[in-house]
Order: structure tokens, then sequence, then C-alpha cells
């Protein structure tokens, strides 16, 4: 499951940081809903009810101090070239402001900063002040000193801003004061009705209990809806991908800024102003959700609009300039001869709108949103668009929208909409019914005393769900842009998140007394792990993901075998095969600051498959550092011995481990072994091998081992049984001998065990030596302490005469021991 | 030999024991002088074997002085030798004169890491609760990792994990939550059940962004299971984790495999919503810790679950996030840096 938190999910790679951010201007939902609350409730309310709000912006500060005003009279300044000096009406006082721009004019309208106006774009407090013998008493600016825009070739001229009035606020004609919330959308996955004003407005009205009127975006211009279009013909080759092509022509348009208003809202909730008909497309996806697009006509070639999958290897160019190859898996918008646009994603440069277009056609389609968002990923390309269609868009709201923008093309750019729409829409959305009863919803929320059937019925309404009553049953029928709500549960959803789940009355379930089974291996790990820490190993958490680079500096390069198609580094491109490089890692971390560390980590290893997921082995791997010591073998065999000798696991042998063992690479040469138990090889342990000593510059000693948890745990033995102690004095024996030098002192302790009576207690290996001048190239000389111990009498020499006769004679038979002493 | 002479003799022999129990100088030497003394051969019993000599009454009255002498050489050995061995002591004691204030010898303890430690914690709450714990696999399938959750190939869902993929298309887990449609598939029902385990997200790592991290999912299935059941369950954890009534809040939050999704907070213990920035809850005074929900209809269907007889509930909390307010631990890079100076402090 998700959590922003715990993951820290919020940057992808794929998807920025401002893209599951969406803002939503409270002048907008105004438009659509009634607003009183303060933003403090309003955030508290959306964030238990709709979804996280992150943040909000207050902007009733923005342009403080500028006013519109009107320029009176024009004159060169007396003492300098450059300047001139205007006079400026601001309705009942005149000032005198000294001008450095050229394209002002006498009547001109313009915004005049006053004395006390701080500017903050450019860090400016206005000031009455001498500017070469004139007092200007204000400055007139430019959009790029209100921060409008980059343009900073001249003063801001408002002579074309609709209503403009000297004497007015600049931010009241540029609608300025707002309050901007910032949504967390990522939860907002599966309502795409959300991803607009008008969708937000209507989550309002219902969660406060407020008018929704969603007729303000409604269009008053006739429209006629046709297949088909004098000068423009639409054909989907694939249905299944785009499932609604609504497109429109208008003539003679005026491409040019927009006027303030707009480009303040659209700036407002973070979309770059461009011109007046892609500043429109945007509004209306802002307000409505559904994208829209606008191609310059003259640049297409014929009059058909094709929507297809793209060709093999075809090519386009976007509109941010970037040529993309595409596949057939891709929607593309085509004329005769080229894809013109990827369908719902973005267009392409070449047939995009330019100050010289006059005809325009424009797009309000709908497409299938597993394959835009695949085509999305697979391109690398998210675009407020393909966000939108994503999360499958309405297809009944291609009309509403076009109709929108064409009503606002018609007002902004002097155009002449043609009174044709095109409209394919082969397979139309059907309305979903849900059957469900107050009871229902009630039982599941588990809280009866939450709410009532005529609540619920009245909730479910100002969601715009048509709700019947057909006896004690709720028949609802959902709207189209609600394509989340098809089972009873969703509705369930929707009167417990608008009644706010911090108000259901808490409850537990109930059950039955029996007691859960323990997971032996989960207790058994611990058991591990503890037993690792009273050895006095701490425990390290290492990543499952290891590089090339430390695996070839160990010698065991050729163990990985499980590449990750999308590592996230090339130290972190494979999924380990073992612990121990990474352990001998994090000894090197640690001799900087200790002269003494020991470690362990159990966690798994990973070994490929053929056609299968890789196996998984939990591993327990080992490692000690001593600086001030010469060897570390005994010390990590004792450890590993008191380990299995606490798992109570029978059987265990060491041997000198066969040059294929895929770890022996890590290991000093004559200081390494195999543990076996019951014949099985379980691990390795032994001394860091002197090459990687050397590379990493270690001095002392590293003792390291790795041993196959998960065969411990399948040898362990839990079964602890207790033997009495003796009160009888013990009879203790060396025997020295002389025996081959690779013998293993496990084998001969264990022949020795079997092949005497009970009453010898422990044979244990004192020493082994080797010296070849004393003793031979080949043989070694072992001391073997023999303790002899009855649970119920004293011994004397002779009760042992016989067990001691045996271990010699197998001394000397099976071993050919030279027996000293 | 007479009275007379036997009585002088006697005095001589105590004279010269005397002298030689003042003249020692150990408890070993002080015991053989009387030893020597008092034994069977020692000179004081030679004297008595001479009392058959003697007449009735003389034996009577030397029989006292003996005794006397022994009476006196007790004396002075028992004198002698608590002398001897306060003598001996304060010997000892200045020799064991130590600075009390130098510190002790450094023993080397093996840690935990924090990790483990709170997960065996959250573990043995939730097994008195009644719940088993299942281990997940590390690499799993597309199947189990999304479609069985209701996340088909294509959903826009997928775009919340960032997810890695091993080279022939399988995935080291996104979530615990992989664990769920084997669980609900091969228990018997009801279902009572945690997943601890170690997940992956495609992600950079810095002070809060971590691509390794750790989860418990939990899975609850039964007759007549609600939300309320949902959010009093893990109320009742956190309250008995955190040992303190750990006040909730919930937002709407969505994942396709529960039906509503919810994102549970908890009000934040360490500034205790007072004015100030606070470096845990980042100044919202709610810190998201649990996202949760009932599960999915489709999810309990594809695992052979009626969903009309059986409802349930699933959540999935961060560890390393329980973790790191509990101790305040400011920069997730620690739990992986297998640096001693960090892990030695748990």
């Amino acid at each position: 499951m998700e959590s922003k938190i715990y993951a820290g999910s919020t940057a992808g790679t794929f998807v920025s940081y401002s893209n599951s951010k969406m803002k939503i201007s409270q002048n907008w939902l105004k438009e659509f809903t009634e607003i009183t609350h303060s933003p403090e409730e309003i955030i508290s309310h959306l964030n238990a009810s709709l979804a996280e709000i992150e943040d909000y912006y207050d902007y009733e500060n923005l342009y403080t101090g500028i006013i519109v005003g009107k320029i009176t009279g024009l004159k060169p300044h007396p003492n300098a070239d450059k300047l001139q000096v205007a006079t400026v009406t601001t309705g009942e006082h005149t000032h005198t402001i000294v001008c450095g721009a050229s394209n002002i004019s006498v009547d001109d309208y313009v915004p005049v900063a006053l004395p006390g106006t701080y500017l903050s774009e450019i860090d400016l407090k206005i000031e009455s002040r001498d500017l070469r013998g004139v007092t200007s008493e204000g400055m007139l600016c430019s959009p790029k000193e209100l921060g409008i825009s980059d343009d900073h070739s001249g003063i801001l001229i408002l002579n074309d801003e609709p209503h403009v009035r000297v004497g007015e606020y600049f931010s009241t004609l540029v609608k300025a004061h707002d309050i901007v919330y910032e949504i967390e959308n990522k939860a907002l996955t599966h309502r795409p009705d959300t991803f607009s004003h008008l969708g937000i407005a209507r989550e309002f009205s219902a969660i406060f209990g407020t008018k929704f009127s969603p007729s303000k975006a409604d269009t008053k211009t006739k429209i006629t809806i046709s297949e088909t279009h004098p000068h423009l013909s639409v054909r989907i080759e694939n249905e299944t991908l785009c499932r609604r092509y609504t497109a429109a022509v208008i003539e003679n348009v005026t491409v040019k800024p927009s006027p303030l208003w707009l480009q303040q809202g659209l700036k407002s909730v973070g979309v770059r102003p461009i011109n007046n008909v892609v500043d429109i497309t945007n509004f209306v996806m802002l307000e409505l959700g559904q994208p829209l697009h606008a191609f310059d006509k003259a640049k297409l070639t014929g009059e058909e609009i094709i929507i297809r999958t793209a060709t093999e290897k075809e090519h386009l160019t976007t509109i941010d300039g970037k040529n993309r190859e595409l596949d057939p898996s891709m929607l593309v918008i085509a004329d005769e001869k080229e894809a013109i646009a990827i369908a719902g994603v973005m267009g392409g440069i070449d047939t995009e709108i330019s100050k010289d277009t006059t005809t325009i056609v424009l797009e309000s389609a709908n497409f299938e949103h597993y394959n835009n968002r695949k085509t999305s990923r697979t391109l690398g390309l998210q675009t407020d668009a393909s966000i939108r269609f994503s999360k499958n868009q309405d297809p009944n709201n291609t009309l509403p929208a076009i109709t929108r923008a064409l009503e606002l093309l018609a007002e902004l750019t002097e155009g002449t909409v043609s009174d044709t729409i095109i409209d394919q829409y082969p397979t139309p959305r059907e309305i979903q019914t849900i059957e469900i009863t107050a009871d229902y919803i009630m039982n599941r929320i588990g809280d009866p005393s939450l709410t009532s059937e005529k609540e619920i019925i009245s909730t479910l309404k100002k969601l715009a769900i048509d709700v019947t009553k057909n006896k004690d049953h709720l028949v609802l029928r959902v709207p189209s842009f609600r394509p989340d709500l098809t089972i009873k549960a969703d509705i369930v959803e929707e009167i417990a998140r608008l009644k706010g789940y911090d108000n259901i009355t808490l409850t537990l379930p109930k059950r039955d007394l029996t007691p859960v089974s323990p997971n032996d291996a989960v207790l058994w790990k611990r058991a591990i792990a503890d037993y690792c820490a009273r050895l006095g190993y701490s425990e390290v958490y290492n990543y499952s993901f290891v590089g090339k680079d430390l695996y070839t500096l160990c010698n065991v390069e050729s163990l990985l075998t499980i590449p990750l198609a999308n590592p996230i580094s090339p130290d972190r491109a494979f999924m380990r095969p073992q612990l121990l490089p990474q352990l001998i890692e994090n000894i090197n971390t640690n001799r900087k600051n200790f002269d003494h560390a020991a470690i362990f980590e159990l966690e798994k290893r990973f070994h490929s498959v053929t056609d299968d997921l890789p196996q998984e082995i939990t591993s327990l791997a080992l490692a000690r550092y001593e600086k001030h010591q010469p060897h570390a073998f005994l010390e990590i065999k004792g450890a590993v011995e008191a380990l299995v000798n606490q798992l109570h696991i029978a059987d265990v042998t060491f041997t000198q481990p066969t040059d294929d063992h895929p770890l022996i690479n890590l290991f000093s040469q004559k200081r390494v072994a195999e543990v076996l138990i019951s014949g099985e090889s379980a691990g390795i342990l032994g001394e860091l091998a002197p090459a990687i000593e050397i590379e990493l510059g270690f001095e002392g000693a590293v003792g390291i081992a790795e041993l196959n948890a998960d065969l411990l745990f399948h040898f362990t033995d839990s079964k602890r049984a207790y033997s009495p102690v003796s009160i009888h004095p013990e009879l203790v024996m060396d025997i020295s001998c002389l025996v081959d030098r690779n013998l293993s002192l496990d084998m001969l302790k264990n022949s020795i065990e079997r092949s005497t009576s009970e009453l010898l207690t422990s044979a244990r290996i004192l020493e082994s030596l080797t010296d070849a001048a004393k003793f031979g190239e080949d043989r070694k000389s072992v001391t073997i302490r023999l303790v002899f111990q009855s649970p119920v009498r004293s011994l004397s020499k002779a009760d042992t005469a016989n067990d001691l006769q045996n271990v010699k004679t197998i001394l000397q038979e099976n071993f050919g021991a030279e027996i000293r002493s | 030999m007479n009275l007379e002479e036997l009585t002088k003799e006697l005095a001589v022999i105590q004279d010269e024991i005397l002298t030689k129990i003042k003249a020692s100088e150990a408890i070993p030497q002080l015991n053989d002088i009387k030893v020597a003394y008092l034994s069977k051969k020692g000179p004081l019993k030679d004297l008595q074997t001479k009392l058959p000599t003697l007449k009735p009454e003389e034996k009577i009255t030397f029989g006292q002085k003996i005794n006397a002498a022994k009476s006196t050489i007790q004396s002075a050995y028992d004198k002698r030798q608590e002398e001897l061995h306060l003598q001996e002591v304060n010997l000892r004691k200045d020799k064991n004169w130590i600075d009390v204030t130098i510190p002790g010898k450094k023993i080397s303890i093996g840690h935990l890491h924090p990790i483990t430690q709170l997960r065996r914690e959250a573990e043995n709450i939730f097994m008195n609760m009644g719940f088993e714990i299942v281990e997940p696999r590390s690499i799993d399938t597309d199947y189990n990792v999304f479609e069985a959750l209701n996340i088909p190939v294509g959903h826009p869902a997928r775009d919340m994990w960032d997810t890695f993929w091993t080279t022939n298309g399988y995935i080291p887990i996104t979530h615990t939550s992989a664990m769920q449609h084997t669980i609900l598939k091969e228990h018997d029902l009801p279902v009572r059940a945690i997943v601890p385990g170690r997940c992956f997200r495609q992600e950079a790592t810095d002070a809060t962004h971590e691509h390794t991290f750790y989860q418990i999912e939990g899975v609850y299935v039964d007759k007549n299971i609600t939300l309320s059941d949902l959010i009093g369950t893990l109320k009742t954890f956190l309250s008995a984790f955190y040992d303190r009534d750990v006040q909730l809040r919930i937002q709407p939050s969505y994942f396709p495999f529960v039906e509503p999704g919810l994102e549970i907070m908890i009000d934040c213990a360490i500034c205790k919503g007072k004015e100030g920035y606070c470096s845990t809850c980042r100044g919202k005074r709610w810190i998201e810790l649990v996202p949760a929900g009932p599960i999915h209809p489709n999810v309990l269907t594809m695992a052979g679950i009626d969903p009309n007889e059986y409802s349930g509930f699933a959540w999935g909390m961060g560890l390393d996030r329980l973790v790191m307010i509990k101790y305040g631990i400011e920069d997730l890079r620690w739990f992986h840096s297998g640096d001693l100076r960090f892990l030695q402090q748990f």
C-alpha cells in the first residue's frame, strides 16, 4: 500500500513533483458555488472528505498600490533626451511621472505605482523623487515590473482590456484577488471529474451543502451538431482508442495575447499564458476537465482529420521541439499526409497556432485511458492533457467543452465560428445503475448512528447521482463523469467520506479465543539474531541491490545473475547473490572509527532459476575485524560453533572447501573452512583473502562467515534433553600423536566418540601443531584430551583401560597415527 | 620428676610457645606453631604423659596447671591470629587501591538493528491481538504485486508506484500487499495476518526518501467486518505501540485494492500541536502513518472469497516511519549505513 510519508514517494522519476499537485482557484470555484468559509475551514473539510490540501496561497495583496491611470499629457523631459514627463490622472488626483519608455501616448490607460508601493518583482519601493530636475510622483509599470510576463520593452497598455476604468485597482481589473489551493491529486487517480474547477466545485457543494450552479459554464450560442462539415471531415479508424471526436472550424481569428484577466486566471493556477487561442483551450480544460487542442488549418494537408494508430517508426516533432519516434501501439491525429498530434498527449509543431494563424480546427476528443497512459509513459511525456485522459475522462464532456471554447474564441479572437460542429461518437457511454439499501451502507460502515436514509439520498443527489426509491431499495443512476462508481462499496465510500471518517464510532472485530499459531521461522530468526548479538555481533542492514564494482573487487562477479532492468545506479544494479561482500564494505566503513568491530546480517540472497521466480534464501553473514590481532579464524569459527551449539544442531563438521566453492575467492587460501551439517554444505567461514585486504588497505585480521540460515532452521532441534550432572570426579587423560596433516579433526573426534563406552564424556582437541623439522612435511601433532566420568561412582584407571586401548587402536589403524604419549 | 620440676618445665614450655606466637608473622606460621606444640607429639602432650608418676592430689594440681597453660596459649594464639588477620586485611586494603573514577573495561555487546527491535514490538502486539505473522517473498510476479490487487496492466494507479523490474520481468516487491492474494487464497477463513517485510521503490535516496524500506501489511477477513472495525483495530494497535491514547485523523485516499481508501494519521507527539516548526510532522500536527481500507470486493473474488458473504480490511504501515518517530531519527540513510556509531545506540 501507498503512503506518501513512509515510502517518501512524492518525487518519482517519471511523475514530476508538480504533476502530483493541482492548483484550484477559489474565484473560479465561486463561479459555480457559494464560498463563505475561511481557508482553514475549507482545507480541513476538503482534507477530511476529498483529498489532502498541501498548501494554499492568498493573493489578496497582489498588486497592492497599483491603480489604473490615464495619460492626459506627455512632453519631453527638459534635461534628458531619453525620458518623457507624463501627466497621469487616477480620477481625483493628477500625478507627474517621469518615464523612460517610448510606447505611451496621450489617452493610454496604464498601471501606475504610486509612492509607498512596493514592487516585489523588482524589489523596489516607489517614492516621490527628483529625476534630473523633475519630481516624479510614481512609476508607470511594464509587464515585467508587475510580474505578469518577461516583457520589459515598454509600459503595459491597458486600452484593450474590457471594462477598463480610471482609478480602478489594477488587481480588480485583472481579477487578481484570489485564494489558490494546492491539492495532492495522487489520491484522485480514480476521479477524472476532479481534475477541473467544475468538479471540485461540485464536491465543495456536497461537502458544505452549498448550492451548485454548473450552468455558468453553459453556452448560449446556438450550434448544430453533425457528422459532416463542408470544409472538414473526421474519420476514426480505431474506435476502441478514440471513443469520441468532436471538432469545429473557426475562421478569421486574430492570434494575440489574451486579456489580462485570462492571463491572470491561468497564471494563478500555474499555467503559462501563450496566446488567446491556446489560453482558451487551457482555460476550458481547467474549468471543465476536457483537454482541447487547436490546429492551424492552413498547415493541414487536405481537409480530413484521421484518428489512427501510428505506423512503424513514424516520426513527429511535438510542440516542445522534440522529434519523437512513435510505434503502432500509439494513437495519433493525422491529416492526409502524416501525424499532426499524439492523441491526448501533445500536438505537432508544424500545425501549432502562430501569430499568422487565421483559421483553426478545434479538437475536443476522448481517448481510452490505459492506452493514453502507456503512450505517455513510453514517450516519457506527461502533459496536462495526458494527466487528465489517463484518468478516464467522460466522453460526454466533449460537447459542453467545445461549445464553451467556441464562445470564448468568438469573443476574444474575433473569429467566425462555424455553426456546425462535427461529432463522431460511435458508442455512447452507458449510464451505470447501482442498487443499494441504506442498511447495507450503514452495516458496511459499522456505525448505524452515522447517518440516515434521508441524508444518504440528499448526499447522493448533491453528487449528481439520480436516486429513485424502489421499496427499501435505492436505485442509483450514476453520471458518466463518475466511472469510479460501479459497485455498492463505491457508494459506501461516498457516504462515509462525505460524513467524515473521523466521525465514525470505532469498534473492534469480534473473534474467538483461539490462540495465534506462531510462525516458527520468524521466531527462530529472532533466536538467531539474539544469539549473534549475545556473541557480541551487531546487526547491520544492507541493500538487496549490489553493483559490479564491489563484486569485482571481491573476485566473485560471476555470481551476479539477476540484473535489474531499471536500477537506481550502477552500484545497485543486481539482486544480491550473497551478503558477505557488503559486510566487508561495512567493516571498511567502521575500521575508521573502531579497532574492533563485529557485525552480522540476516536477510535474503537471490539465485536465478530458469523460467521461474528467483530462489530466495535467508542468509546469515558474520564479520569481525581486529586491528591489533594477526588472525581471526578461531574467533569467527568459535562464533559459528557457539551459534550452532545454541541452535542444537548436531553433526556439524568443518572441512577444507574445494576450489570451485562459489565464495572461495573471498577467503585466505589456508584459512577457510566449509561448514557441513550432516554432510550437507551449510556455509563457509575463514579469514578474508589477502588480495582483498590489500586492495582495501586493511591492517589486522578480518574473519568472515556466511551460512544458509534456511538450512540451519531445517536442522535445528527444538527438543532439549537434560542430562544430570555427575557428582563423581572426572578422570582426565591426554594423548598426543602424529597424523596426516589434512586429516579432519572433526572426523577423528567423531570416530573416538563412536568407538568408546559411555564413560567417555568428551574428547576434545587441545592443539594441532605443524613443524616440518620435527614431525615431517605432511604430518601434524595433535593432542586430544579424553575425559571419563561415571554418573554413579568414582573411576579408577583400570575402568578406562579398555576405552583407552580402543582409542589408541583407532588412531593407529584408522588414521595411521603414531602415538607420542 | 616431681611436681615442682614439672611445673617449672611447664612454665618454660609456655614461655617458649608464647614467644613464638608473638613472633609469628603470618597465619600459616602461627598455625604451624600451634600444631607443633599442641599435637600428640608436642611438648605439652609429653608433660601430660608424666602425670601417672605423680601423687593423686598432685595429679589434680598439675592437671589444672596444664589446662591453665593451654588456655593461656589459646588466648595468645587467638589474639595473635586476630592481629595477623587485621594486618593482612590492612595490607590488601592498601594494595587494592584503585581510582574508582576511571572507566570500567570496555566490553563489546552486540546490538540489534532498531528496525528489528521495533518490528518485534509491533509483531508481538499484533500476535496478542490475534494476528499470525506471514513472511513475504522479496521478488514476486506482476500478478501478485499488482493484478491480483485490482491493478491491471495499464491501470493509471500504477503511476503511484515507482516499480523496479528484473530483466526477466519480476518485481522486487513495491509493497507487502504483494502477499495479500496468496494469504487470502491459501489460509482458512477467518484470516488475520500481518506481513512484515522489506520493500523497494525506484526512487533516488535522500534524507526522507529510500528505495529500500519496511512495511507491515495487515489483512483481516471474516463475516461482517466493517470500516469502523478497521479504524478501531489500528487505533488499538497504535495506542499499544506508542503506549498512549493515540488520536487519529483520517483522510480519503485511493488504492485500487481497497474501497474506500484511507490515509490514517496520528497526532504528533513530538510537538504536541504546539506552535513552531516541528521536523517530525513538518508543522502539520498530524503524521501520515497507515494507508488502509476495506478490501475491494474484486480482490476477494480473485482469491476465491465471496464478497457477499465475507468482508475485510487491509493496511500497509511504514515501519521505518514508526522507528524514525520513536527515536527522532532525521535521516533515513542511517538505516542501511552499516555504521556502528549509529547501530550501537540501540
